[in-house]
């Protein structure tokens, strides 16, 4: 048997820098395998226009195997192992094939023309390579003879799979809020308003039926649940439906993520002169918070503000507390008054700083946790 | 009008998260000119200021809450009935107060007309 180094994709973005690799990425690059597999037996047959098909054991005999993960964000070594069955000069094939497909991925982020470099079917596999790529996300990929990195993305991603005809869509991991107004026993899906008022369809799994009925039943007290899983678009970068479902969460009444989408749905003079909030700037606070405030404290009210931006708000007998969030600065003015006795206090935050995030967290517990 | 006498504020619909009604309502905007509208509460209740506000004015409001002109007066906003755009207008006049001092005040009003509760809900 004989194995050699194959591929070496860097894979880049915050889920990564801690040199590992989360297993939902692991499972979207066993595509690799496949892809590498289709590009091969289409070269083989291109060289051998008199076959019809590859020789017995070409694609079984080959496989590709993770070795390790090397650091520089996180580069997971992949080598190709080859059967003593296989013959030695279809080596050649599956080199060429990894050569294509780091040249389709750095075509498609260079808008460059696709056509030809890829085979239709190996086009398709896009729609599992990367599927769960977040924004900020890219998996580069270099060669010997490539070396300028080709970079997969959420947007390259979408430009090589509807590159192939035979694909309707596109699938990504996805997390969806709002409501269950329906649930179909015979058909066994149900579906899930948005907060914009689109109804998604997703499929009732039996791990998650219960939670999906119990969410289903308090439709009229309006529980709200996040849903994540596998989301089909079709062309027009439309979402259609959920394919798959992985985990089913019912949320608090106070929900900042389900919060801030129903802000991102403001427009311009909402009120009078008004600014909207952006939807980059209300994503971008979304992950801070999800990430850095401690969900153990108390969970804000969330409103708007007249200049665009968002006011946390906490109060109790005793105190009311805001913090107010340029989402385009990302400074924020903290401010707290005592009511009994008129003392207040005051602080200007920079919410890019992990340092300022574990200040509030402190304050709030020093002022609302007993 | 007298220090018992209610000032019922309009309360846009993006100003309320689960019936809790955000600081902001009670401080005015920037176009405001330093001046909070309300509606002077021995003239008008409460569900006919909302009706008013939405129907004639065609204003977005979710709600109707209250602070008394002696909270106003406490936190030295004062109420005036000016009857500027309809006979009830009060305004509160925070010219003067600088942003900090704004922000405190409005949150004691927002305490002081959360704990009253809704004087309307349509």
């Amino acid at each position: 048997m004989a194995t050699s180094e194959f591929l070496a994709p860097r894979l880049t973005g915050a889920r990564f820098e801690g040199h590992s690799i989360p297993f939902e990425v692991l499972r979207d690059l066993i595509a690799l395998d496949d892809m590498v597999r289709e590009v091969a037996k289409h070269k083989f047959l291109q060289d051998n226009p008199g076959r019809k098909r590859v020789p017995k054991g070409f694609s079984t005999g080959v496989r590709l195997r993770l070795g390790q993960i090397e650091e520089g964000s996180a580069v997971p070594k992949i080598l190709l192992e080859m059967d003593d069955s296989v013959e030695a000069g279809h080596i050649q094939y599956f080199n060429r094939a990894r050569e294509d497909i780091v040249e389709a991925i750095g075509a498609a982020g260079g808008d460059r023309n696709l056509q030809g470099i890829l085979p239709p079917k190996a086009l398709s596999c896009f729609d599992r390579l990367g599927r769960s790529l977040e924004d900020g996300e890219a998996i580069e990929f270099t060669t010997a003879a490539i070396t300028t990195p080709a970079k997969l993305n959420k947007e390259v991603r979408r430009k090589l799979i509807l590159a192939s005809p035979t694909m309707t869509g596109v699938s990504e991991t996805i997390t969806l809020r709002g409501l269950i107004p329906e649930a179909d026993q015979e058909r066994n899906t149900f579906k899930i308003r948005l907060v914009d008022g689109r109804q998604i369809i997703a499929p009732i799994t039996e791990q998650h039926r219960e939670a999906i009925f119990e969410s289903f039943n308090k439709y009229n007290s309006g529980a709200r649940v996040e849903l994540s899983g596998i989301g089909r678009y079709d062309r027009t970068n439309r979402l259609v439906r959920l394919d798959s479902l992985a985990e089913i969460t019912p949320l608090d009444a106070l929900d900042v993520g389900a919060r801030l989408d129903e802000l991102a749905l403001l427009q311009n003079d909402w009120i009078d002169g008004a600014k909207a909030p952006s939807r980059p700037g209300l994503a971008w606070f979304q992950s801070e918070f999800d990430q850095r405030f401690d969900g153990g404290l108390p969970t804000p009210h969330v409103y708007p503000t007249v200049a665009g931006g968002i006011q946390l708000e906490w109060s109790n007998d005793e105190v009311e507390a805001t913090l107010e969030v340029n989402l385009g600065t990302k400074a924020a003015h903290w401010h707290l008054v005592f009511l009994n006795d008129d003392a207040e206090e005051e602080r200007a935050l920079n919410l890019s700083s992990p340092s300022d995030w574990a200040w509030l967290n402190d304050k709030l517990r020093e002022v609302f946790v007993p | 009008m007298n220090d018992g006498t209610e000032l019922r504020r309009q309360v846009h619909p993006s100003w309320i998260q689960n019936e809790r009604v955000t600081s902001q309502a009670f401080r005015p905007t920037p176009k405001d000119k330093g001046k909070l509208s309300t509606y002077h509460g021995d003239l008008i209740q409460a569900k006919e200021s909302w009706q008013h506000y939405t129907g004639v004015l065609q204003l977005e409001s979710l709600g109707v809450q209250a602070v008394t002109v002696l909270e106003c007066k406490t936190q030295n906003v004062m109420p005036t009935h000016d009857r500027e755009d309809y006979d009830e207008h009060v305004s509160v006049d925070f010219n003067g107060k600088n942003d900090s001092q704004a922000r405190s005040i409005s949150s004691k009003l927002r305490h002081a007309a959360a704990a009253r509760g809704w004087q309307y809900r349509p």
